[in-house]
């Protein structure tokens, strides 16, 4: 009974969170708060049934292998599971608890209204599916329809955020239904050459394909394809506006993992599906690199134009894509595990910081950062946890931002692709130039941050209450992340070479 | 040349024509200032891509992949699996314009328009 149900991990993993998804609208019918506290219970499960699959992986040393209904690959679907998609399956859905939890208060603020936040607590159900099911599954459409699970509720949660929402949404949902078009194309340039769509049997097959031009056009289309869904530099249009106006509980999640998927997804393509001794490989990881390092140059120079702490963030998270997508132009082991390493890092950096923006503006409606003065008197959790993310994310030492840096640095030096170092190094600085900005404000602003002339502004009320820091349910999510940070800093050797080294150099 | 000319649309005419339709798509996605039309274009996207696969999954003499009677060999049926992959496609393409024109209502709702140059208040077309 015990092995039957760990053989099932990997399936239970998507389909727990799916119920929850189907069971909430349902729950709050009968009572309203039983909807929410049953996604946040399913999803805290899931992260437990990760967390399994991970040490099981860590241990065997194998990636594992779940047919779906019992249909062996290449005919049926399969999930599989290594070190690189274990710890980022353990990574979605801690964040998805998180959020779940954290978005509770926003909730409560709106109390006549249990259906609506029913639905909004299923949204983010499907969001978590669709990013679980991206980073489990083995088959090249399979990725496609949960690529578009997640799309669907993305564009649904940014569309119930502030007042530009809608529109933001409406202009993601154009670029995003192009980007998961080229998807489709660029797995159908490949499924008309091999007539598979298995990952595995697709990696095998390719070697016997001599039509170049063929599989060139497919990289291709899987470029603006996933550099769509990740905000890569040039195709980045649609994501500071989403970022920016999307329900401030939610766009953690969105922020911090919806784009950092997709480029995992890119991972699995360009190393573990083409074969590296392709000819046109070194052009393909040349036009990726060039991609990103003009994005971190861009995002950065263009954070320092914000005054709005959510399009700073925003901004900051297109330089931060180009260092995974710099990872992978390296190619190397250094370069692949610092740009997973940095997918983790980054993950929960921008997390914390979404959190404490949406902190801000839950208790006193501060969207300018102009307006934080003295802020940390009122919340000094929530600013202690700032500095530290804020720190990670300039990249200093103890904390998990410098060491994604430090393994991108290493693996360009042993290339001698030394542009790439300097790259690195100039956005660190420029980084470092918008964060201080930010602590500037928050500790010696002159003028004391107060509660908004007009309540509709803000979802809290601490002026009514006498609180000044935000709920616990706010503040485990906030500290868990600062923690991580931490944690993922001191522990970066143990994931690096413990968990995603097997798994990278098999398919170097 | 003729013969050229014709051999290759015989061969490859049905992609040239799905292709130049998400050229058609895309470009009027990027240049039409109503959203309503951006919507319109973005379908005739998707479409391009569903024929493109259903091309792929076409061939000469074959049969629909259904056994009727007894079994023929594997050339006597065209390839089923694009076509299910595309019911599936058909069905995502759904869920998205049912999506981006709930958002239509909302921004209509919120801005009293759907056109680019209202809600913008950029005027860059002529």
């Amino acid at each position: 009974m015990n092995l039957f149900f760990i053989s099932h991990i990997p399936v239970l993993i998507v389909v727990i969170p799916l119920c929850a998804a189907v069971l909430c609208p349902l729950l709050s019918r009968l009572s309203p708060s039983l909807g929410k506290r049953t996604v946040i219970v399913f999803l805290f499960v899931v992260f437990v049934l990760s967390l399994i699959q991970l040490a099981g992986i860590v241990q065997s040393g194998e990636a594992v292998h779940y047919y779906l209904g019992g249909w062996e690959p290449p005919y049926g679907v399969e999930f599989v599971i290594d070190g690189v998609n274990g710890i980022i399956i353990v990574l979605v859905s801690f964040i998805g608890a998180m959020t779940a939890l954290f978005s509770s208060p926003f909730e409560e603020a709106d109390k006549n209204a249990p259906f609506k936040s029913a639905g909004y607590y299923s949204i983010l159900c499907f969001l978590v599916i669709g990013l679980l099911g991206i980073a489990s599954t083995g088959d090249a459409f399979n990725l496609y329809v949960f690529m578009e699970i997640v799309a669907l509720s993305g564009y649904g949660l940014i569309a119930i955020g502030e007042e530009k929402g809608p529109i933001a949404a409406f202009r993601y949902l154009l670029t995003g239904t192009i980007g998961a078009s080229m998807y489709l194309l660029g797995i159908g340039f490949l499924y008309s050459a091999t007539g598979t769509l298995n990952m595995a049997d697709l990696a095998v097959r390719l070697q016997r394909v001599d039509n170049l031009p063929l599989i060139a056009i497919a990289m291709a289309c899987l470029i603006v394809g996933f550099g769509i869904k990740m905000a890569l530099f040039p195709l980045h249009g649609w994501q500071p506006a989403a970022h920016s106006y999307a329900h401030p509980a939610a766009d953690p999640m969105i922020a911090g993992v919806m784009i950092k998927i997709p480029a995992y997804a890119m991972f699995r393509f360009f190393f573990c599906i083409f074969d590296s001794s392709l000819p046109m490989m070194k052009t393909i990881f040349n036009i990726i690199g060039i991609m990103a390092v003009l994005g971190i140059l861009y995002g950065s120079l263009k954070a320092l134009r914000y005054d709005k702490y959510n399009k700073i963030l925003a901004y900051s998270s297109i330089g931060q894509v180009g260092y995974i997508a710099l990872g992978f132009a390296i190619g190397n082991f250094y370069g692949i595990a610092g740009a997973v390493f940095h997918i983790l890092s980054h993950a929960f950096m921008k997390t914390g910081l979404f959190y404490t923006s949406a902190a801000f503006k839950y208790r006193y409606g501060i969207h300018y950062t102009d307006r934080l003065g003295q802020v940390y008197r009122k919340m000094p959790v929530t600013c202690g946890a700032l500095v530290v993310l804020a720190l990670s994310m300039i990249g200093l030492p103890p904390f998990a931002g410098f060491f994604g840096k430090w393994y991108l640095a290493l693996g360009a030096i042993q290339n001698g692709q030394y542009l790439y170092v300097a790259v690195l190094i100039i956005s660190s600085l420029l980084s470092a130039i918008y964060f201080f900005r930010i602590f500037e404000k928050m500790f010696m602003g002159e003028k004391t941050v107060s509660e908004p002339a007009a309540p509709e502004e803000y979802y809290g009320y601490g002026k009514l209450t006498g609180k000044t820091e935000v709920p616990l349910q706010m503040l485990i999510p906030i500290v868990s992340a600062a923690l991580m940070i931490i944690a993922l800093g001191l522990g970066n050797s143990f994931i690096v070479n413990g968990i995603l080294r097997t798994t990278i150099m098999e398919v170097l | 040349m003729i013969d050229i000319i014709e051999t290759f649309l015989a061969e490859k005419g049905i992609y040239m024509m799905t292709f130049i339709l998400m050229g058609l798509g895309i470009f009027g996605m990027v240049s039409s200032g109503n959203y309503m039309k951006k919507i319109m274009c973005m379908n005739i996207m998707q479409v391009s891509i569903i024929f493109f696969f259903l091309a792929l999954g076409q061939k000469e003499h074959g049969t629909l992949p259904v056994v009727v009677e007894n079994l023929l060999g594997a050339d006597a049926y065209i390839n089923p699996l694009p076509h299910a992959l595309m019911l599936t496609a058909i069905v995502v393409s759904l869920g998205t314009t049912g999506v981006a024109l709930a958002l239509l209502m909302k921004i209509k709702e919120i801005y009293g328009s759907i056109e680019e140059e209202d809600i913008t208040g950029k005027r860059w077309k002529k």
